[in-house]
Parts: C-alpha cells; structure tokens; sequence
C-alpha cells in the first residue's frame, strides 16, 4: 500500500495504518533531524513531534506531490524552527561510535592507515560544519546530498524558488569549504 | 566565463543538475583555470564524504514511544469532545431556565399576585395564577390540576 494511501487510512482513524508510516519513515526522518541537531534525545523528541503532528493533521492532507516531499516539508520547518530558538546553545560533538556505514570503509583509499585517519579527520570535520551551517542552508544541503531530493523537489519542500534552493545549497558548499580548508589541504598535501 | 559563474556550475554540476550547454561551458572554463579546477575537486570529495556518512539507528523504543502518544491524542480528544458536549447541553440547560423564569415572572406581575418570596416555590401557588399562565402549567403538572390555553 503506498504512503498517501495509509495517510488517508490514517485519517479515518486506522491506526495500524499509521504505525506502518512511522515504521516506514521514522529512520530517514531520525537521521535527518540527527544530522541537524548532532543530538539523539533532540533528534528524537523531533522525531516524535513531527509524528504527532502527522497524525493531527492527517484529515487534511491530500495527495498533491509525493508523500516523501510532504514528510519531509514538515521536517525541515521542525528542524529550522528548533534551530533557531536553540541558536545559542553549545553543540555538542556527535556521538559516533554507533554510526554505521562511514566513508572510510565505502572509499577505496580506506585500507590505508594514513588515508583513513585523513577520511575519518574530513567526517569529524565535516559533522561538526554542518552542525554550525545556518538551519535553512543545512536542510537544504542535507535534502539534495543525503536525501537525493532534486532542487524542484527541495525547492517545494521549503517552500523558496528553485534559483534560491540553487543559491542556498552554493552557499551551504562555499561554508563548508571553508571550513575543512586545512583538513582538505593537508590531504591534498 | 568568470570564475564566479563556474562555481554556481561546479555546484549544480555536483548535484546533477546542470544542462548540458552549461556543462561545456564549464568544462571549457576549468580546461584553462587550475584554482577552479581544484575548488571542484575539494568539493566533490565534501559531498562523497557528505553523502557518506554514517547512519544512526533511532532508539528501538521511538516507534512505541510515538504511537502511545498517538493513542493518548486520541484519548484526549474523545475527552474534548464529550467536554464539549457536556457545555453544550448546559448552555441549553441554562438557557430553557432562564425562558421558564423569565414566563413566571412575567405571570406573576400580570396577575397581580404578589406572594412571600417564600411561597414562591409552593406548587399550590401556582394555582393562583391566571388561566392560560405557566404558573397554571406548573400547577396542572405537578397537581393534576386543570389547565385552560388562552
């Protein structure tokens, strides 16, 4: 059954169909909120909020793009509205002994010693940029990089024109160059 | 083209997004310019890495966690609606006492009797009330009495 499909269900009060929803979307939606807040109980609590807000709202949702772009517009309104109040709160690094799947083990400079500190120094560098991107820049990085969203995609998701989207996600990569300059040039070197 | 321009292109490039008119162009551009050359390079090793990064697997309590909350939503908002229907029914409530005291005032002061405050509310008073009034209809409710509409 697809996504609209046990949304409407969901809206006539089947609650079996809803579950199969969260079960459906609550890891990519965790991940997604993870990568903005670099923290689980606030990934979590996210997480949480945008299913309760799914299932109130479920009566007046209807079928006018794919459900993945529905989902993931109320995400990303969460996930800049939680940036923006929590602005000046210190970020704590990630947490990463529990990640699965690092680059270092999927690029194949990844069985040499040096080259695999180097890429696991370029994540580190690279989790904690993204954590400090402005909240609309880092969803909007995060949906086409992480998500595979096309910038249409994106640009509905957050509701600005495809050139903004364009220019956002420019923007987002200019930051993080900046940022991982010394880690990428000492690779480089 | 200006270097300016390459790097909006190097991005959409990256992202898959660049036509193909744009993607000579730029490739005739980075043919002659090493320093936009390199900035592609760095940026396409942000977004592999970028792309992949490790996931993280939510609690394996969320998926409980959410649909308790759900189910107490629900709770809540059967508790909501039978409150509200509770103050609609004592909204009419008041509203039918109040027509009814309005009626019995007004038929008292047109009979010209004028009891104790605590004869009031004797149903045999109501017996004094002219033919037709609501005090009769009390009085013929409550008593078995007669009651005449005017």
């Amino acid at each position: 059954m697809d996504d609209s499909e046990l949304m409407y269900r969901t809206a006539a009060g089947d609650q079996r169909a809803f579950r199969e929803l969260v079960e459906r979307y609550q890891r990519p939606i965790y991940n997604f909120f993870f990568r903005s807040t670099a923290s689980r109980e606030d990934a979590e609590d996210l997480t949480q909020k945008l299913f309760l807000n799914l299932y109130k709202s479920s009566g007046r949702y209807r079928k006018r793009s794919s459900f993945k772009t529905y989902i993931y517009k109320i995400a990303s309104n969460l996930a800049i509205s939680f940036a923006r109040k929590n602005k000046n709160r210190t970020v704590i690094p990630f947490d990463q002994e529990e990640e699965s799947g690092n680059i270092s083990e999927e690029l194949p400079y990844g069985r040499d010693p040096v080259l695999d500190i180097q890429a696991s120094e370029l994540e580190g560098s690279l989790k904690a940029a993204l954590v400090k991107l402005p909240p609309d820049l880092s969803s909007a990085i995060d949906l086409r990089v992480r998500k595979g969203f096309a910038y249409r995609e994106i640009a509905e998701i957050m509701g600005k024109s495809i050139s903004a989207v364009e220019s956002m996600i420019f923007r987002a990569r200019k930051i993080l160059l900046v940022e991982l300059k010394e880690v990428l040039d000492q690779r480089d070197s | 083209m200006e270097c300016k321009e390459c790097h909006k292109l190097i991005s959409r490039e990256i992202d898959g997004e660049i036509s193909e008119d744009d993607s000579k162009k730029l490739e005739t551009h980075l043919n002659q310019c090493k320093e936009c050359g390199r900035l592609r390079a760095s940026l396409a090793v942000i977004s592999e890495v970028h792309k992949g990064l490790g996931k993280v697997e939510p609690p394996p309590t969320l998926l409980e966690g959410i649909m308790s909350r759900i189910r107490e939503e629900d709770d809540l908002s059967k508790l909501g609606l039978r409150a509200k229907l509770a103050v609609s029914a004592a909204a009419v409530f008041v509203m039918l006492a109040g027509a009814g005291v309005g009626n019995f005032l007004a038929d008292r002061s047109g009979s010209g009797v004028n009891p104790a405050a605590d004869d009031i509310f004797q149903v045999e008073h109501f017996a004094n009330y002219p033919p037709g009034s609501t005090g009769q209809l009390i009085a013929a409710l409550t008593e078995g009495g007669e009651y005449e509409q005017e």
